[in-house]
């Protein structure tokens, strides 16, 4: 049994838009083991990435909690905190520009050994981002070089390597792929793999696609206009997923098979979605086949659908 | 039957402060009216400037050499004026970024509207009708208070079905799309798909769709090019591609389609490597540094594009995959 990193328990965030209220996050609970991996998905406006931020306190203020290794970051002091953030880094969807481009590549994955490490030999610090940047895939030739003279992907593993070079235990990745080639796609999410098996770094891998995140993670998170509409161990999800959303998600992947891709087929009404809309009910209701009456009246409860598996729908049992 | 799109041999070059750096070289495409004609790449493949060098689009430091001809008109080296009146009436153009493509200052029904007084001469009041009819066609609900919207008031997806209807309002022959589901969420992009596959399905258009990702290749396109380092390396009926990809390349970026029923056994089949510098001048094949079944002839003589058996199917390796697993 191993011990739980991240507990995030009824986490809400809302912000002000020019006088209306946006609620990013309702009520959104989940644990993350020691070296385990989380996926969440959801559309753009799901609150995945405000997920992200709140997980970081990178958002001001939350309701509800979130938790690394039992203390509560957003009741930490300042000297706790920075102390603590060593262990929790993020890489961000658009690589180059989260990099500063007047920095050679070594000083951007040299920079957080400054805070982190304040007291490191200049030698030991240039040995640790040398030995980073292999570890990413990339020569440490070419710590010399600036971010323009890389490649996206190249670039996603300088993101990764700064995120990394201090050891951290908890990695949270926002999009990581989407700027990115299919091609090169393939070779993040190897990596990913692998710094979770070989450095136990524990991931919460956030995607609008759901293919993608498949090889990486042990349990997916779906979130719909900021509330949790499943939570499942990953195979349960993808063999049997309960909410129309989930499905819905599931469908939306193309598939690499001229002889099986969908030739017509119904549309999934992204647009209805808002974020501005009545949160009374379901807040999938106004884009779902199945909604009755109940769905826009009540507020689904997230209810158990099998060992570890929770879905908030009202009607997931007579679904078929 | 002729083509309604033909480019041969055509060249594309840009002049940097580094150096002559060619985008695309002697590259061969045709288009058959209805017909649509997939072609995926990765980045600086060159797969984008084949569609903009034709259409007279490069930036200014680039140079073309080769013909395009469309319909009867010569693409390149005709006259500007044609070319003006071809481009968004016969030719529509659908780009990855709705929000750079739409002027942010011009209501949408404004920036329909002056492509049909542009090019069909219609007054500000019929123009008007039509463009709310054509986002009506693009499935685009409540039309008449869309038209008085600005772009950053929609959506991703709906920016993206007004850049459709815009392509189309002219009646198009041609649309060429370039990466047009990129920057969308999977669900919005299985809309657009299914928004492209119904407009294939009621009009005789012809679409060429440039993508880097070989999964929406295979829901819309009758024929794939795989272009490589500015070069076509195969090209086949879609079903051909899929199931009996000849060149190791082809096969990478197939194999790297993330899939919701793939195996998770071991790791992703990824093309390790990068793409070699546009700079360089490689005398063998282009793919050879990063291919899994590289020998030495590959690296000193580059193979031609040709058929082997199927006159249909066309790939430019000297060790081509025979047995392909999927």
């Amino acid at each position: 049994m191993s011990a739980t990193l991240l507990q995030v328990e009824g986490l809400g965030v809302h912000f002000a838009v020019r006088g209306r209220r946006l609620q990013a996050l309702e009520d959104v609970s989940f644990t993350l083991e020691e070296r385990g991996a989380l996926g969440v998905a959801g559309e753009s406006g799901s609150g995945k990435s405000t997920l992200a931020r709140a997980i970081l306190r990178l958002v001001p203020r939350v309701e509800g909690t979130v938790r690394w290794e039992g203390a509560d970051i957003y009741r930490l002091a300042a000297v706790e905190l920075r102390r603590r953030r060593r262990h929790v880094q993020i890489v961000f969807q658009d690589p180059l520009a989260s990099l500063d481009p007047r920095q050679t590549i070594g000083a951007i994955v040299a920079e957080p050994l400054e805070v982190i490490e304040p007291g490191l030999a200049r030698a030991e610090r240039a040995e640790r981002v040398r030995r980073t940047l292999e570890r990413v895939g990339l020569g440490a030739d070419l710590a010399n070089r600036y971010p323009h003279e890389f490649s996206g992907g190249q670039c996603q593993r300088v993101a990764i390597a700064r995120a990394i070079v201090g050891s951290p235990r908890l990695l949270v990745c926002d999009e990581p792929l989407s700027s990115l080639d299919v091609s090169v796609q393939a070779q993040i999410v190897n990596l990913l793999d692998d710094l979770r098996r070989e450095l136990g770094i524990a991931l919460v891998f956030i995607s609008h696609n759901l293919a993608v995140v498949r090889r990486t993670v042990q349990r997916v998170l779906v979130l719909y206009l900021g509330r949790t509409v499943e939570l499942a161990d990953r195979d349960a999800l993808y063999a049997t997923p309960r909410h129309p959303y989930t499905r819905a998600l599931l469908d939306a992947v193309p598939v690499p098979d001229p002889a099986r891709a969908r030739r017509g087929g119904p549309t999934a009404a992204t647009d209805l979605s808002s974020a501005f809309a009545s949160r009374a009910g379901c807040v999938f209701a106004r884009r779902c086949p199945f909604a009755v009456d109940r769905c826009r009246q009540v507020v689904p409860a997230l209810e158990s659908a099998g060992p570890g598996h929770l879905v908030a729908c009202h009607r997931w049992r007579e679904l078929p | 039957m002729r083509p309604l799109l033909e480019i041969s041999g055509l060249n594309v070059r840009f002049s940097t402060p580094e150096g002559e750096v060619a985008a695309v070289r002697d590259v061969s495409l045709q288009l058959q009216a209805g017909e649509c004609l997939g072609v995926v790449g990765e980045s600086g493949s060159g797969k984008s400037q084949v569609f903009l060098a034709a259409l007279g689009l490069l930036a200014r430091n680039g140079s073309v050499d080769g013909t395009a001809r469309f319909d009867d008109f010569a693409l390149i080296g005709g006259k500007r004026a044609d070319l003006n009146r071809i481009r968004g009436a016969r030719i529509g153009m659908i780009f990855q970024d709705p929000m750079t493509s739409l002027a942010p200052h011009l209501t949408i029904g404004e920036q329909l509207s002056e492509v049909l007084q542009f090019h069909r001469g219609l007054d500000r009041r019929s123009a008007s009708d039509r463009a709310r009819e054509q986002l009506e066609r693009v499935h685009i609900g409540d039309a008449a208070t869309r038209l008085g919207q600005y772009p950053h008031e929609l959506s991703g997806g709906m920016r993206q079905r007004v850049m459709i209807a815009m392509a189309l309002l002219c009646e198009p022959q041609l649309v060429i799309a370039d990466e047009p589901t990129t920057a969308l969420d999977v669900t919005v992009q299985a809309e657009i798909l299914a928004l492209f596959r119904e407009l294939r399905s009621t009009t005789r258009l012809a679409l060429a769709v440039i993508s880097h990702d070989a999964g929406v290749i295979a829901e819309l396109c009758d024929r794939v090019a795989v272009m490589y380092a500015g070069r076509v390396v195969e090209e086949a009926a879609v079903d051909t591609i899929f199931t009996t990809p000849r060149h190791p390349y082809t096969q990478g970026l197939l194999a790297a389609v993330p899939r919701i029923d793939g195996t998770l056994d071991g790791p992703m089949q990824t093309v390790p490597g990068q793409p070699p510098a546009a700079l360089e001048d490689i005398p063998g094949c282009s793919f050879a540094a990063r291919c899994p079944r590289v020998g030495d002839r590959c690296r000193v003589e580059r193979p031609e594009l040709r058929a082997n058996g199927n006159p249909m199917h066309i790939y430019a390796c000297h060790h081509p995959v025979v047995e392909w697993r999927k």
